[in-house]
């Protein structure tokens, strides 16, 4: 799994964090270094669709939260790879 | 590395900048600067620049449309060109057809032939071109739209063609140009054959001549359309140049207005230096080196270098120092005055020899054969360039008879006679020293349109080093 916007509505799923709180949290939990230019490639693309949202702050990091229609697409992914991965993983045990 | 991912980050589009600018560069404050940060930050500019670029795209794509149409309408307005087709049936040993061709042609092509057909009242060639450029650029010119080819897979045939924007014209001087060929053929191998009989004797064979005659009158003229893919093709480039280089200026109009200014500064300093730069006129001539006219055992005995070496010993000759310097002292020429009083003279004679340039121009190469050359000297004053030049060939033909000199002192009596009487390797003149007619430089054109490329180039440069300034300061 290295799509980069499951990875950080993943991450966002958890609480509302910044880029570089972003890019440790996805190396923490799916082991995947995201860049600068890829994370805030697919940051622009979440935001243009709604899927999260910039939370107001003074600081020059700015916080980011997932939108409810965020939530939903990433519940949607997530049972979809869920099914894929029991299916793998049942196959696997009779094979 | 964290300066080069920093430069890096400014290659986003500008909206996006606005937008994530400052948090993206918080962020690269914070992550570790490496190579592969690097190229992940070149690789997200690129992208964005692809995604948020639409807009751009279709103004590059548009210009391209734009100047692809322009050039197809312009090459619809190039004047077409007609060429008209004579056919020669050549008579004669085939080993001796290209060698023949070859003295006629150089004779044909000469400048004094081909202005005779330029200015012959009943062809009138060119006659705008007369009123703007010298004689020399319009016979070099004529020479390229004349072809002399032998038949494929017909060795006794040989076509003349010449093109021309006026088709009767084209046929008329295509004619002409056939019956020429005929008529030096004819006048050349007559005199050839005389020379060799009083020379040489009856009892020895002489060389086997070329016979030409026209076998098919120059045909109504075809015409040879512009190649109109190629304008399209270079029209949709300049195009798509255009529209990436206007892309940034568009969202810039003030920067635009700058760097135009520098161009405009820089096409008027180019047009001024013209007028202070200095009149360059050339000079120029053409000799041949003429293939001894002997029987071959005498040819043989001759052990005559390559041409090309004889060629380079006589340039070498014609432009020794102790020569050069002799012409640059003399009083009736006074060349390079300024210079001579500032420079020695080995470095003034240096400048004179990149004044004067030796090339083949020979269209058709022949083994051992015949050979033309070309001599120029390039010299503010038309008459002292001219002057210089005739000293010049003067010298190369001295230079040449004296390199002769010594087998003239032969104990073999058939060797002497070929020397004596000038039928060993021949240097002769073919077209003399010409007086330049039109300055060569300052050109125009060159002068202005550089200015406005180093205009644009020195503009470029300071109005993208001026943006840096007000961040470091801010930094």
């Amino acid at each position: 799994m290295t799509d980069p916007a499951i990875l950080i509505l993943s991450s966002l799923a958890g609480g509302d964090k910044h880029g570089y709180a972003i890019m440790e949290d996805v190396q923490r939990f799916a082991g995947v270094r995201l860049g600068a230019g890829t994370l805030y490639g697919a940051i622009t693309r979440l935001e243009e669709t709604g899927w999260i949202a910039p939370l107001e702050s003074a600081e020059r990091r700015k916080p980011y939260r997932i939108t409810a229609a965020g939530r939903q697409y990433l519940r949607e992914q997530a049972a979809d790879m869920d099914r894929v991965a029991k299916t793998a993983l049942r196959r696997l045990k009779h094979a | 590395m964290r300066r080069w991912i920093r430069e890096a980050a400014r290659l986003y589009p500008t909206a996006w900048r606005r937008r994530y600018g400052a948090e993206f560069d918080a962020l690269l404050e914070d992550v570790q600067p490496d190579f592969r940060e690097l190229s992940n930050v070149l690789r997200g500019a690129i992208a964005m620049r692809i995604r948020n670029g639409s807009a751009n795209w279709k103004i590059v794509a548009a210009l391209g449309a734009a100047g692809a149409i322009v050039a197809s309408g312009v090459s619809f307005r190039v004047p077409r060109l007609y060429a008209s087709t004579a056919m020669l049936k050549v008579e004669g040993p085939a080993s001796a057809t290209p060698q023949a061709l070859l003295e006629v042609e150089m004779s044909l092509f000469s400048r004094t032939s081909l202005n005779s057909l330029i200015t012959n009242p009943s062809f009138d060639l060119y006659p705008a071109e007369r009123r703007e450029l010298p004689l020399e650029e319009i016979v070099a010119h004529m020479r390229q739209q004349i072809r002399v080819r032998l038949v494929p897979g017909r060795p006794d045939l040989v076509s003349v063609s010449f093109a021309y924007r006026e088709q009767e014209k084209a046929r008329a001087v295509a004619g002409q140009i056939a019956e020429r060929f005929v008529q030096t053929s004819v006048a050349q191998n007559q005199s050839q054959a005389a020379l060799w009989h009083t020379q040489w004797g009856e009892s020895e064979p002489g060389p086997a001549g070329v016979q030409l005659a026209v076998v098919s009158p120059a045909n109504a003229p075809s015409p040879i359309s512009p190649n109109r893919l190629a304008f399209v093709a270079a029209g949709c480039a300049v195009g798509l140049l255009l529209g990436l280089i206007a892309i940034p200026l568009l969202h810039r109009p003030r920067k635009t207005l700058q760097i135009a200014a520098f161009a405009l500064a820089g096409g008027a300093l180019g047009l001024a230096a013209s007028w202070i730069m200095p009149y360059r006129t050339t000079s120029i001539a053409v000799l041949r080196f003429a293939a001894p006219s002997a029987p071959q055992r005498v040819i043989a005995e001759m052990k005559l270098p390559p041409a090309a070496q004889q060629l380079k010993a006589l340039q070498e000759q014609a432009l020794n120092q102790e020569a050069l310097a002799k012409l640059i002292r003399d009083p009736s020429l006074d060349l390079y005055a300024q210079e001579r009083t500032r420079e020695p003279i080995e470095q003034v004679v240096q400048r004179m020899r990149s004044d004067v340039r030796i090339a083949r121009i020979t269209p058709v190469s022949v083994p051992n054969g015949d050979f033309a050359f070309l001599v120029s000297y390039s010299y503010p004053d038309p008459l002292k360039a001219q002057a210089v030049l005739r000293s010049l060939l003067a010298r190369m033909v001295e230079e040449n008879l004296s390199l002769q000199s010594g087998l003239q002192q032969s104990g073999n009596p058939d060797l002497r006679k070929a020397y004596e009487h000038r039928l060993g390797d021949n240097l002769e003149l073919l077209d003399p020293a010409s007086l330049p007619e039109r300055p060569l430089l300052p050109h125009l054109r060159v002068f202005g349109g550089g200015g406005i490329t180093f205009g644009l180039c020195l503009g470029t440069f300071f109005v993208g080093r001026r943006r840096k300034y007000p961040r470091d300061e801010a930094a």
